[in-house]
């Protein structure tokens, strides 16, 4: 194509993003499409795909295409395969895509969609993006290896201790914090229980029939998974109408808690591969599926926002969660915008199938992007809702009655009206019995999907059957994200202790096994029970404290990326890991102090605690949850504080001179897909 | 497994073939001989095989994707490595040697 048109065209493509982001930044007073998102979104991602990451290959990270990767110079068929670039960002796309795009986007809708839609955007092409890729370009440097190897070798050995227990924290909380979802999502809800409880024996189904039919054939098994969960959902609407059997599928919140609690135990402690393998394959079926169904739906039905650019619960008093715009919006998303937890598969698995070093720009900023495209989608879902719809559902009953008339009367005084016969008739259409007090973002994300795709197929008739097709979506794939993390966090806690005691350390010594999953689903256990007793919802407290958390994970990568671009000789581009590192740490860092020690007891932890302590009858386990919650959140800070530190004192050493900068890097082979295309 | 040395395989990178100038446009040439403009018919019929190869290129790629991210592929490569045909017995040994390694990887929130 002639150089001119090529000017032409992305001149074009910037145009169409300045107004569509102009249209959705300045219109007031009426409502607009949400194709404007779209298009915005689509044109900064070309324009940050094109320009920024070409940069960013180019001169910082001077991508070498004449460099063998790990995957070819130790190519094993095993963990190191080269392998197609495209193949490689669906496998990295597929990793990194979790309920965290999908919730985030729909909590931090409380503010409007505009602070949620600009971070997201910007979060992700000059913050995630970023730390993707570069984090994965020096893990295949180094031959795959991980964060917290490359924080101890690249910054220190505390940043190595650091990164490691920042890993585990966050992992802890994140399950806690999925769980907790799953939980809201399915309490009282006979049809959601009974389509997930039926997820149990159709894997079992899956597996007795590739192991034993079809060996290996995962596709055709995973296919024939999705039509029977189909069939569970469809099947799931004459449990709900039918009293007797619907009561074996009615669960209270902290009797589901339970048997959460007993499923992650018992999926990491117990050879129960015939279920997981099968669940964890039908759970990406349906994940990637979904994805490109809703991208479809949104762009067949063109919904209208309902919800304004910006509510009035800026100013800290949302119902969902309480906290200003700033620093609550930035921690509330994370996953679509910059997420720490991607470090870790960019320092994984991934690194090992890159064929060549050029293809890292694809895979790690590339597969980013698309996550971030996941989550406008999930912020146009929670925006195309009636906005009294979405309070009454995300709004906790400590804010807003129990009862559906206070409830519909509080949400209309804030000035988004709603009726009690409203939000029946919303229930019924769903098969649910109430949508009120369901918070942890998953059933308003339903409802919005099921408005969305029954508009676009089926009319108000498939409505329930959408909604309970999306909360099975939602829950199955936080179980396996539970079930999966759960053993890595056992895996983790093994490693640790075997340098204390060698057969601790042993994955296959069965005290080891129940000893470290006891540990770990004891960790996000107590903070699960913790948000399920709250009165506030649990997501209040326990999600920005996974934000927090997550986002300090990513400054810990940003750290080790900053080192590894200074010592490379690059100082001059270190901006480009900087900038989004110390916006990161403005963001944590006074999200940590508010949560802490703000004087308003919905949000600061110590003041909340301090107003029970002064209640008549003071609740001992609520005022040590509050206790517990602002250690660990003040244990975190302090630890990247000291990883920020030492990494600084790095920086300056080399900077000065005072330290000779050396990277450790594995030696240059010449590779030889060298003469390829691309 | 063979390399080229660095200086070799960088003297063929980004470079014509010897002799040539680098390729500019389209209608540009190939070694000093202009290509005689095509004609209409010869454009679209160009134009439909480019984009027949291109949708089976992505019917390819999308395919390997998938086979990747449910661990067909993972299968092939064990079975091509220790040279057996698929099997019950094959699959168990696979999948007790894959899942160990699965278990360690984390999935994003």
């Amino acid at each position: 194509m002639p150089k001119f048109l090529r000017i032409l065209i992305w001149i074009a493509v910037a145009l169409l993003g300045a107004l569509a982001l102009a249209t959705v930044a300045f219109h007031r007073g009426e409502q607009i499409n949400a194709m404007w998102l779209v298009v915005a979104a689509a044109c900064s991602y070309a324009l940050g795909y094109r320009f920024y990451s070409k940069f960013i290959a180019a001169k910082v990270l001077t991508l070498d295409a004449l460099r063998a990767t790990p995957a070819e110079r130790l190519e094993n068929g095993r963990d190191f395969v080269p392998t197609n670039k495209w193949v490689v960002f669906g496998h990295h796309f597929a990793a990194i895509a979790g309920p965290g795009p999908l919730v985030g986007p729909v909590l931090a809708a409380q503010f409007g969609y505009l602070p949620g839609t600009l971070w997201i955007l910007a979060g992700a092409v000059f913050g995630g993006c970023v730390q993707d890729f570069v984090i994965l370009l020096f893990s295949v440097r180094r031959d795959g290896k991980s964060l917290t190897e490359m924080a101890r070798e690249e910054i220190g050995r505390l940043g190595g201790l650091v990164a490691y227990i920042a890993v585990i924290s966050i992992i802890v909380i994140l399950l806690a914090v999925c769980a907790l979802v799953v939980v809201n999502a399915l309490k009282a809800s006979p049809w959601g229980t009974f389509t997930i409880a039926m997820t149990i024996p159709i894997a079992l189904l899956m597996g007795v029939y590739l192991r034993t039919l079809r060996p290996g054939k995962v596709l055709e098994t995973s296919a024939l998974g999705f039509i029977l969960v189909m069939l569970a959902i469809w099947g799931g609407q004459w449990v709900s109408q039918s009293a007797s059997v619907a009561r074996w599928f009615t669960f209270s919140a902290p009797a589901l808690a339970i048997l959460i609690i007993v499923y992650g135990f018992a999926a990491s402690a117990l050879p129960v591969w015939l279920l997981l393998a099968p669940r964890d394959y039908l759970s990406t079926f349906v994940k990637l599926g979904t994805i490109s169904l809703l991208a479809l739906g949104i762009i067949a039905l063109r919904p209208t926002m309902h919800m304004p650019p910006l509510t009035r619960f800026i100013d800290g008093s949302g119902p969902v969660f309480a906290g200003k715009v700033f620093p609550f919006a930035f921690i509330t998303i994370a996953c679509g915008a910059i997420s720490g937890f991607h470090a870790l598969i960019s320092s994984g698995t991934t690194p090992k199938l890159i064929r060549r070093e050029t293809e890292a720009r694809v895979v790690g900023y590339g597969a980013m992007l698309a996550e971030s495209m996941v989550a406008i989608m999930a912020m146009i879902a929670a925006c195309v809702l009636q906005p009294g719809i979405y309070f009454a559902i995300n709004s906790p009953a400590g804010i807003v009655g129990q009862a559906p008339e206070a409830a519909a009367l509080t949400i209309s005084n804030w000035g988004f009206p709603i009726t009690a016969a409203e939000m029946h008739a919303l229930a019924q259409s769903v098969g649910e019995q109430t949508l009120y007090n369901r918070t942890g973002g998953a059933p308003a994300f339903a409802v919005g999907m099921a408005h969305i795709f029954s508009n676009s197929l089926g009319g108000q008739a498939l409505m329930a059957i959408w909604y309970h097709f999306a909360i099975m979506f939602e829950a199955l794939f936080i179980l396996t994200v539970l079930d999966a993390g759960t053993r890595v966090g056992r895996f983790m806690i093994q490693d640790a202790l075997g340098h204390v005691w060698k057969p601790l350390g042993r994955t296959s010594w069965y005290p080891s096994i129940l000893a470290t999953s006891g540990l770990i689903v004891a960790g996000w256990g107590l903070f699960l029970w913790q948000g399920v007793k709250d009165p506030l919802g649990g997501i209040n407290s326990l999600w920005p404290l996974f934000g927090i958390s997550n986002q300090l994970l990513a400054t810990v990568a940003l750290c080790v990326a900053t080192t590894i671009v200074i010592k490379m000789g690059k100082a001059r581009y270190a901006a480009v890991t900087l900038g989004p590192l110390l916006w990161l740490v403005a963001v944590t860092f006074t999200a940590s102090w508010h949560k802490i020690f703000d004087p308003n007891p919905r949000i600061g932890f110590l003041s909340h605690a301090a107003q029970l302590a002064s209640a008549p009858a003071a609740n001992a386990r609520l005022i040590f949850n509050d206790r517990l919650d602002a250690v660990v959140t003040g244990a975190l800070i302090v630890m990247v504080g000291l990883i920020l530190i030492e990494s600084a004192v790095e920086w300056l050493r080399v900077l000065s001179g005072r330290k000779q900068a050396r990277v450790k890097e594995s030696p240059f082979v010449a590779t030889r897909f060298a003469e390829e295309q691309g | 497994m063979k390399h080229g040395s660095p200086a070799t395989v960088r003297s063929h990178v980004g470079t014509a073939a010897p002799g040539c100038p680098v390729e500019r446009s389209s209608t540009a040439v190939a070694c000093g001989k202009t290509k005689p403009a095509p004609t209409l018919e010869a454009r679209a019929a160009g134009t439909i095989k480019l984009i027949t190869a291109r949708l089976k290129s992505f019917h390819r790629v999308f395919n390997a994707a998938l086979r990747e991210i449910f661990d067909e592929s993972a299968y092939a490569r064990f079975l091509s490595q220790r040279q057996l045909a698929s099997s019950r017995a094959a699959y168990a040994a696979f999948r007790q040697e894959h899942e160990i390694a699965k278990a360690r990887r984390p999935k994003c929130c």
